[in-house]
């Protein structure tokens, strides 16, 4: 039982992690019904930038987690202006060639900040610095290191900021009614490129949290990104991929089924739960939990 | 008040509009009918900024709208209605009202226009806080027209108002189009609907594959045998 409610307070910190990355996912599908695979390196980014700003510059973590989401954000905006909208401008009448453009376009981003972070930082894993009281919290024989309330106090408060985003600020309403529907939105007076920027913007932010979360946990290294994206993926399609809340909520689910299956049957069979759940969804529920089965929007 | 001057709009090479010509004059209410195809949409599209003209220009009052992007004709004071009425269907009533009120950026009172909407739309506020798809499709509409208004436009454009609604509630949305001229708002439409849309306008025109084929008085137009024939079923 002590190993079940260890193991559960792990699931939570990673299954966060999944959700920020699952999170990071669906705000492009939901807007613009495009996956960027660019996701695991603004992921990675935001471990390395995590480890730069409180080892080196010296930058309390949750400074450091400030200045990482907004940094990674304009690199997202940056993003969208490079990488995204020539393409969407000289595509815009064509859906499929353009989907097919944005795949090759967002995974050379990623062979590109791949190849940046091994410049800057070195192919070798860094590890994050020693922020965190080294004395895990006990009680009654439970043992969590401090880092876990961390990562999981900082995705949830990231989690509800967004929600306020979203639902409470003038740009926030201007992007949920792009998502829903371009055109009107565009003659409501929502300017769509503003609405593309501020979309890639917080997608990276918040899969760049979500990286230097892991990272406080563990460590970095340049292809860190590839493993914790198919987990954020799997996540995203378990709640339903475009759905915010789905995110969240595959996000903990996946991260609790690893920690149950850690602690009852054995760690070798961690990865297996998530890829067997991902084919497990795309086979019998890909709209996933919180999406109608059928689709349709008119 | 606003003068579309030979404007031609293509998709891809095909011309869909060819040297159309139209004017209206604040305090009208103006109606475009035509068959389906005929370019009305494509019309109002160019209006709003959402489709270029290769060709002509627009005007609004002194200024040009051809080159200016849709959230600055909306600024500029004109809102559109859109065809299939378009509501955010995720969002509540209310906010698809707030929606209306975006182009007048944060922070603008937008209590007193909520106030006059429900009081035109009373089944609004009944409904402000459900999702706008749990609307009827009348429902929709006048939400769809609540939205545009809130924009405080001087020109509403409405891309068939009447479009999938039983006859009575197409009767109440032409009444809710004559209220809202009186209270101020200069009317564009477009309609299907020939019979109601020349009964409650002043002026007409009639497209037909692109081209605008006759203009004149709605009264002479709904009286005039060719249109007759062709549009109110009357042979």
């Amino acid at each position: 039982m002590l190993e079940a409610i260890q193991q559960a307070a792990t699931g939570l910190a990673i299954g966060s992690v999944y959700a920020l990355v699952a999170l990071a996912f669906s705000v492009t599908v939901r807007a613009l019904n495009q996956i960027n695979f660019a996701t695991g390196e603004l992921f990675m980014l935001g471990a390395y930038l995590g480890i730069t700003l409180t080892a080196t510059i010296g930058f309390p973590f949750w400074v450091a987690v400030i200045a990482t989401a907004i940094a990674v954000s304009v690199i997202g905006v940056l993003f969208e202006k490079i990488a995204y909208r020539p393409l969407f401008r000289a595509n815009a009448g064509h859906p499929g060639r353009l989907h097919i453009l944005i795949i090759c376009s967002t995974i050379g981003t990623s062979i590109f900040l791949q190849n940046a972070a091994m410049l800057i930082w070195g192919a070798q894993a860094l590890p994050f610095p020693k922020v965190f009281d080294p004395e895990p919290f006990r009680f009654q024989g439970i043992v969590i290191p401090v880092e876990y309330f961390w990562v999981t106090g900082v995705a949830m408060v990231l989690m509800g900021a967004l929600n306020v985003f979203l639902q409470g600020t003038w740009i926030g309403k201007g992007l949920r009614a792009a998502a829903q529907d371009r055109e009107t939105a565009a003659l409501m007076g929502v300017s769509l490129p503003a609405a593309d920027s501020w979309t890639f913007g917080v997608s990276a932010g918040i899969g760049a949290v979500g990286g230097l979360l892991i990272g406080a946990m563990s460590f970095a290294y340049p292809t860190m990104g590839a493993a914790f994206v198919l987990k954020g993926f799997t996540a995203a399609i378990m709640g339903g991929l475009g759905s915010i809340r789905g995110a969240i909520v595959g996000g903990f689910l996946l991260g609790l089924a690893e920690s149950l299956v850690i602690a009852f049957i054995s760690s070798v069979y961690k990865d297996v739960v998530a890829f067997a759940l991902l084919l497990v969804f795309l086979q019998f529920r890909p709209t996933g939990l919180l999406l109608k089965p059928v689709q349709t929007r008119v | 008040m606003l003068t579309v001057n030979s404007i031609v709009v293509a998709y891809s090479a095909a011309p869909v509009l060819r040297e159309v010509s139209l004017d209206v004059s604040a305090g009208e209410i103006v109606s475009l009918i035509g068959a389906n195809g005929a370019g009305k949409t494509t019309l109002m599209k160019t209006l709003s900024g959402l489709l270029a003209c290769i060709r002509g220009t627009i005007t609004f009052g002194d200024r040009n709208l051809t080159t200016l992007s849709p959230a600055e004709i909306v600024r500029a004071g004109i809102s559109q209605v859109p065809e299939g009425r378009r509501v955010f269907r995720e969002m509540s009533v209310q906010e698809n009202l707030e929606m209306g009120a975006y182009s007048r950026h944060h922070g603008a009172d937008i209590a007193g226009e909520l106030t006059e909407i429900f009081s035109i739309f009373p089944i609004l506020r009944e409904r402000r806080g459900q999702l706008a798809e749990t609307l009827s499709g009348g429902e929709q509409q006048m939400l769809a027209i609540g939205r545009a208004l809130m924009a405080k436009p001087k020109l509403l454009l409405l891309d068939e108002p009447s479009m999938g609604l039983a006859p009575k509630m197409v009767a109440r949305i032409f009444e809710v189009i004559a209220e809202i001229r009186r209270r101020g708002t200069t009317v564009f439409l477009v309609e299907q609907n020939a019979a109601m849309a020349l009964h409650y306008s002043d002026r007409a025109y009639v497209i037909e594959t692109g081209r605008i084929l006759m203009a004149g008085p709605s009264k002479d137009l709904a009286g005039n045998p060719r249109v007759a024939a062709a549009y109110l079923g009357k042979h």
